[in-house]
């Protein structure tokens, strides 16, 4: 068995309205030094077999477009 | 008597749906009403072949919320696509007949490769993230045609300013570099733009969702596939429009969308 955890980001290039609105909510929460919240998306993913290469796969064909996206596969 | 045969000409349409698509009804009543032969379908027929892109003259991807629209919008779908019908589909586009997805079906298109693929090799160019707002945004907006050489814009007057519904979360079109978006303008394929009221490319909310260059809707090089945002399906007849009651003459603005369609296949096909 293969255990994946892949978190699927936008890049630090895409303004992120998620990670802002979270950000400004912590704010009027009273948490005055947040300085960045970035919203992402992970995956815990259980394969009979395979390796990361495979959730590479997975990135390359469903979960990230890389027009936008980051996708880090940690097993 | 070739001219009438062509009149008569049946045109066929595939509405293309799977789980959580939903405006396969209002695509479905407009093509009807345009003279055409639409036919709802689900995507697992065309993927176990008891249904052939071939058979049809036009495809449509409708709006909705394919796969509950999780991982991204549009993203599920495009990737079953690609898995088992991506050839079918390229062959279809190359052949010239009209493709259009709004809403979640240009998200699809997008996420397919197909529009705005300016470099012409498939790989993704673009992308339809969250709207800036992080809000689903859902009201009538107004937009400008730049009719390029889309067929789905033939019935319009360049520059001509209509209104259109939209309702979505994820509709900022983003592309991969300056590049990219220089060769759309540049080959005039953003057909549909975001604008103010007297016709001006305005920021939020006129531009609802962020989109980069006001881009609402795409073609590809060609001008056969379109995806737009807004919904033209949603305003085939005017008194669908929101303000119907102050405006009721003439047809709604979403009819000439598909009349062009259907007359184009009439007469090149």
């Amino acid at each position: 068995m293969v255990k994946l955890r892949i978190t699927v980001t936008l890049k630090k290039t895409v303004e992120d309205s998620e990670g802002d609105s979270v950000k400004k909510a912590l704010k009027l929460l009273g948490y005055e030094g947040v300085k960045e919240v970035r919203a992402g998306k992970v995956y815990f993913i259980t394969l009979a077999k395979g390796s990361k290469k495979t959730g590479k796969e997975f990135c390359e064909k469903l979960l990230a477009n890389p027009v936008i996206n980051e996708c880090v596969v940690d097993d | 008597m070739e001219e009438g045969i062509r009149v008569n000409r049946e045109v066929k349409v595939a509405i293309i749906v799977m789980e959580g698509t939903n405006n396969e009804e209002e695509a479905y009543q407009s093509f009807k009403h345009s003279e055409a032969t639409p036919e709802i379908i689900h995507l697992k027929k065309l993927e176990d072949r008891k249904k052939k892109l071939s058979s049809y003259d036009i495809v449509c991807f409708p709006g909705g919320f394919s796969a509950g629209d999780y991982v991204r919008a549009g993203a599920v779908m495009a990737a079953r696509i690609k898995s088992n019908l991506m050839r079918d589909l390229e062959e279809f586009v190359e052949s010239g007949r009209p493709v259009i997805g709004s809403c979640n079906g240009f998200q699809t298109l997008v996420e397919l490769g197909l529009v705005p693929n300016v470099d012409g090799d498939g790989r993704l160019e673009a992308a339809l993230a969250p709207n800036m707002s992080n809000r689903f945004e859902a009201r009538t907006v107004y937009l400008k045609m730049n009719r390029g050489n889309s067929l789905f814009l033939n019935e319009f007057k360049e520059g001509e300013v209509i209104k259109l519904p939209i309702a979505h979360s994820e509709g900022r079109f983003i592309t991969r570099d300056k590049e990219v978006l220089g060769k759309i303008i540049k080959n005039r394929m953003n057909v549909v733009s975001y604008v103010d009221g007297s016709g001006k490319e305005s920021g939020y909310p006129w531009n609802p969702n962020g989109s980069e260059h006001n881009i609402a809707g795409i073609t590809n090089k060609n001008g056969n596939v379109l995806g737009l945002m807004p919904h033209p399906e949603r305003v085939f007849y005017k008194y669908t429009e929101s303000d119907w009651t102050r405006e009721n003459n003439g047809t709604g603005m979403g009819n000439r969308f598909f009349t062009s369609a259907v007359q184009f296949v009439r007469e090149k096909f």
